[in-house]
């Protein structure tokens, strides 16, 4: 019997060897390098762990980056659920030219598309010169080198990770239901907000967890659309690596912005449910 | 050091960036973001040479120097000591200059170099006076308290 069920979780577990084998070798191996690198501090194991927390600028930093990771994932449900209802709705041609519309940017790479970012949104950018040309303004409005930079290029590039995983989910709603719905009385408005939505809940859920999960280490659009005060911890993080040859005071911060996640994660689990997800 | 943050206190309102990597400068320049700037100067150069409308000037220009290591107890010490040799003879670094955009470190190179091209290297005899070099070794006792300075002064 147990040799029988040992053969079984053997059968289940060997064809992950490989997967498992890759994970220890580049990503537990080198996250516990990082941790043991991050606790070698000249006066103890958790100094920089304590200077984090005691320095205001690390604090608002990551008070900053959840902030913006937040305002993100909201602006990405509420522009790619609409659109993913959209494409799920739709049929045929118009639905696969959407569909490529969504997951083409996915494949340009993020520099370039933050760069095209800079010459739309630029003091003599595109929308610049459409407003002064329509003499809608008078001078050249700033569009980047301030929040507004940094929201318009990370919800551009995080999008997505919105829409596809949402648009699955709700492609994979039965119709007939929303039918059933509405033969017993619903409005089809009804129909959507009490059968259709909470049947997408667990996609949007997904998704903006997604968003939120790769806003939080976001680094490269904030550095180039974003003005002085738009540090993301990332950013932080990078130079203490690069430019002061801080590894463990890098390493610690890294772990900060880890452990943070991980509470945000234990914390929607409790609320949400993370087995609900579906992708 | 309150001195020079009491300068960028002064500056801080009219500047549009303060850029984090060698090419946004050029790029703030090319897109009219902003009216002048510091910058690296071969990259600057580079951006003349094309044909936009920029140029620059070496006053109080911060100057740091590249340098050739050879780690210690390396096996092939001498011959490293010869390819450095080799690599700083005037006609080496002459050759150098001609094509790359940063200053030589032999001066005697200059008189292979042409003026018009020599003018804009770092270490041209008439430029150089004009720099100061960067003093690695104050910068290396005091980055890390500069940069937490910095962090706390550019959030405010």
């Amino acid at each position: 019997m147990t040799a029988a069920m040992g053969a079984r979780a053997l059968r289940q577990w060997l064809p992950l060897a490989p997967a498992l084998a890759f994970l220890a070798v580049f990503f537990v191996y080198p996250l516990a390098r990082m941790l043991a690198l991050s606790m070698e501090a000249p006066e103890g194991p958790f100094s920089y762990y304590a200077s984090i927390l005691a320095s205001p600028v690390y604090m608002t930093v990551l008070g900053l980056t959840f902030k913006t990771a937040l305002g993100v994932t909201v602006l990405c449900v509420v522009l790619g659920v609409p659109t993913a209802y959209l494409l799920a709705s739709l049929q045929g041609t118009w639905r696969n030219v959407l569909l490529v519309a969504v997951v083409l940017p996915f494949l340009t790479s993020i520099l370039i598309r933050t760069y095209a970012w800079m010459a739309i949104l630029g003091r003599n950018g595109v929308v610049n010169q459409l407003l002064l040309r329509a003499g809608l303004t008078e001078a050249p409005v700033r569009l980047m080198h301030n929040e507004l930079g940094v929201y318009v290029g990370m919800v551009h590039v995080l999008l997505p990770f919105m829409i596809l995983p949402v648009f699955s989910v709700m492609s994979a709603i039965d119709h007939r239901l929303l039918r059933a719905a509405e033969s017993l009385g619903a409005s089809p408005r009804r129909a959507l907000l009490t059968v259709f939505l909470p049947l997408a809940l667990p996609g949007i859920a997904s998704g903006a967890l997604l968003v939120f999960l790769i806003a939080i280490g976001f680094y490269i659009t904030p550095a180039l659309l974003g003005g002085p005060k738009q540090v993301m911890i990332s950013n932080l993080i990078e130079v203490q690596v690069t430019e002061l040859l801080q590894w463990g005071f890098g390493s610690a911060l890294a772990f900060v912005l880890l452990a943070a996640t991980v509470l945000l994660m234990l914390l929607f689990d409790r609320f949400l449910g993370l087995e609900r997800l579906t992708v | 050091m309150d001195r020079a943050f009491r300068k960028l206190d002064q500056i801080k309102p009219d500047v549009v960036k303060w850029y984090t990597t060698a090419v946004q400068p050029q790029q703030l320049l090319v897109d009219k973001e902003a009216v002048m700037t510091a910058a690296f100067s071969a990259r600057t150069f580079i951006l003349k040479e094309k044909g936009a409308p920029v140029d620059f000037v070496w006053n109080q220009a911060m100057a740091f120097p590249m340098v050739l290591a050879i780690p210690k107890g390396a096996k092939n010490r001498d011959n490293a000591h010869r390819l450095i040799s080799y690599m700083l003879q005037a006609e080496n670094q002459a050759r150098y200059g001609n094509i790359y955009y940063y200053g030589v470190a032999n001066k005697r190179a200059y008189e292979r170099i042409p003026a018009a091209r020599g003018r804009m290297l770092t270490t041209f005899p008439e430029n150089l006076p004009l720099q100061f070099v960067q003093d690695a070794e104050w910068w290396g006792k005091n980055a890390i308290a500069v940069n937490d300075r910095w962090n706390k002064w550019v959030l405010q």
